[in-house]
């Protein structure tokens, strides 16, 4: 059963009562929700995506609906979540990620903020708690856990994984030792922390750097907590490649996802090709929807060899 | 003539007390108006310095503020924690309407209060600074002029109410 209770607060009532009625009560897992001025409501669940109806009609979702859905959003208070919204989204109680368009106010060149917002997309985190458990054993090597990449275009569950294998390695699953863990949670999707609790289960021996760039995030953690491993969400900007570089060298092992295809795509990216050279033997996993969102295709090790492949046997596989 | 010494000095009460009431009204709404100010004063901070969300401002905010301004200040921040209004102005404007029976605040108080509330919610923090310094203009205006008819009709208020008492004892007898 999805825990869904922070999501209906922060709904129009109205919009939260008619998703519940369609989909809840039919038993699907709620994966999206999308919120289009005078269009149609838009749900996207594990079984369907569909627009909700009104009998023969459609749904339509009007101006109110999205402004009531905005202003609680925001905990009735937008000039606190002003960077949030620069970045466009926002990830609220319980690591749902709410991505916002409308019109961008600009200054000196560069997005101060968003007004009249037209669309939301509503992202419902994911815990699959053990999905990251059977991958576990490829990302070892001589009983040393390897630096990871988690490879997959959007919406594929890079980061329902990465929060998995956190959770593992924390707990010292699979015969394992159990790993002091850090994280740097960017946007809040990984523990989905309130009032200093992580709301998902991330282990007993993870500590959570909350709102905080990835670069500077990563290298506190490692100056404050001694950590073994370093885990971070969507690697990205320029600035968070130099903070893996020097993460690198202190000798700790990295967890991290990025968007992508292919090791090919992956080749092609000067940052992406340059921080691989540096990961002796590390291991990049690809994920796809193929088999539902989560699919794990293959798992490559940073010297170009395949570990896995999804239907193929698994080579090379040593612990 | 026992009972009417007793009746005179009732009468002499009744008047002294209503007299009393007048001015204790006035000094009652002025410590409530500088009870919201100090609130409003502590809110601008928090959202200027730490961009503190509304909810949690002002639950810390109930903490420090006594009376009626406390009492609304808390309600406040559990329905908007419990996200129970569809936006921050009908949360903020019904609370008022709610505390006003208990309260001194008179009907121009409570419309400038719920006037600030409409503007609650979505606005950019420069402009959420600038209505908060409109309600603030108003409170300490307010108050001003309540002080200065405190302290120019407070004597007053008393000095009527005995008076009058005693004007109608002796008109009575």
């Amino acid at each position: 059963m999805q825990k869904l209770d922070e999501i209906w607060k922060l709904m129009p009532n109205d919009v939260g009562k008619r998703i519940k009625d369609e989909c809840v009560l039919q038993h699907e897992q709620i994966q999206e929700i999308r919120l289009r001025v005078l269009r149609p409501l838009f749900v996207k669940t594990n079984k369907n995506k569909y627009f909700l109806k009104d009998g023969e009609n459609d749904w339509i979702v009007t101006n109110r609906h999205i402004k009531e859905a905005v202003e609680k959003l925001g905990g009735y208070s937008l000039y606190a979540f002003e960077e949030e919204l620069k970045q466009g989204y926002l990830t609220v109680s319980g690591g749902h990620r709410v991505g916002f368009c409308g019109r961008a106010v600009l200054e000196e060149g560069r997005v101060k903020t968003l007004r009249q917002v037209s669309s939301l997309n509503i992202r419902i985190a994911g815990e699959i708690t053990g999905c990251a458990e059977q991958w576990l054993p490829y990302l070892f090597e001589n009983n040393g856990l390897c630096h990871t990449l988690i490879v997959s275009p959007p919406g594929c569950g890079k980061t329902t994984l990465l929060r998995d294998m956190i959770r593992c390695l924390s707990y010292g699953i699979s015969g394992k030792e159990s790993y002091n863990v850090g994280v740097v949670d960017e946007r809040g999707e990984i523990a989905a922390m309130k009032d200093g609790v992580p709301q998902m289960d991330i282990g007993p021996c993870t500590d959570v750097q909350e709102n905080c760039p990835k670069a500077e995030g990563m290298l506190s953690l490692l100056r404050s907590m001694t950590p073994d491993i370093i885990a971070v969400d969507e690697l990205g900007k320029e600035a968070d490649f130099i903070g893996v570089e020097e993460l690198l060298h202190a000798g700790v092992t990295l967890i991290s996802t990025v968007h992508g295809n292919d090791m090919g795509g992956l080749q092609k990216n000067a940052k992406m090709q340059k921080m691989l050279e540096k990961m002796e033997n590390g291991r990049v996993l690809f994920l796809s929807k193929t088999n539902g969102i989560g699919t794990v295709e293959e798992i490559w090790d940073t010297q170009g060899n395949k570990r896995y492949e999804r239907g193929g046997k698994p080579c090379l596989l040593r612990g | 003539m026992f009972i009417e010494g007793i009746g005179a000095i009732l009468v002499v009460s009744a008047t002294t007390l209503v007299g009393f009431a007048f001015a204790a009204k006035e000094k009652y709404r002025l410590k409530e108006l500088e009870e919201i100010e100090r609130g409003i004063l502590l809110m601008k901070n928090q959202i200027s310095y730490l961009g503190t969300p509304l909810a949690a401002l002002l639950e810390q905010i109930s903490w420090k503020t006594e009376g009626v301004a406390g009492q609304a200040f808390q309600n406040i921040a559990v329905r908007m924690e419990e996200r129970q209004g569809d936006s921050a102005e009908e949360i903020w404007e019904s609370t008022w309407l709610e505390v006003e029976k208990k309260s001194y605040l008179t009907a121009v108080d409570l419309e400038e209060l719920t006037a600030f509330g409409r503007t609650l919610g979505f606005l950019e923090k420069e402009q959420q600074e600038g209505s908060i310094d409109m309600l603030l203009h108003y409170l300490q205006e307010k108050q001003e002029r309540i002080k200065k008819r405190l302290d120019k009709n407070g004597r007053l208020y008393y000095s009527m109410g005995v008076l009058s008492g005693l004007l109608l004892v002796i008109t009575l007898l």
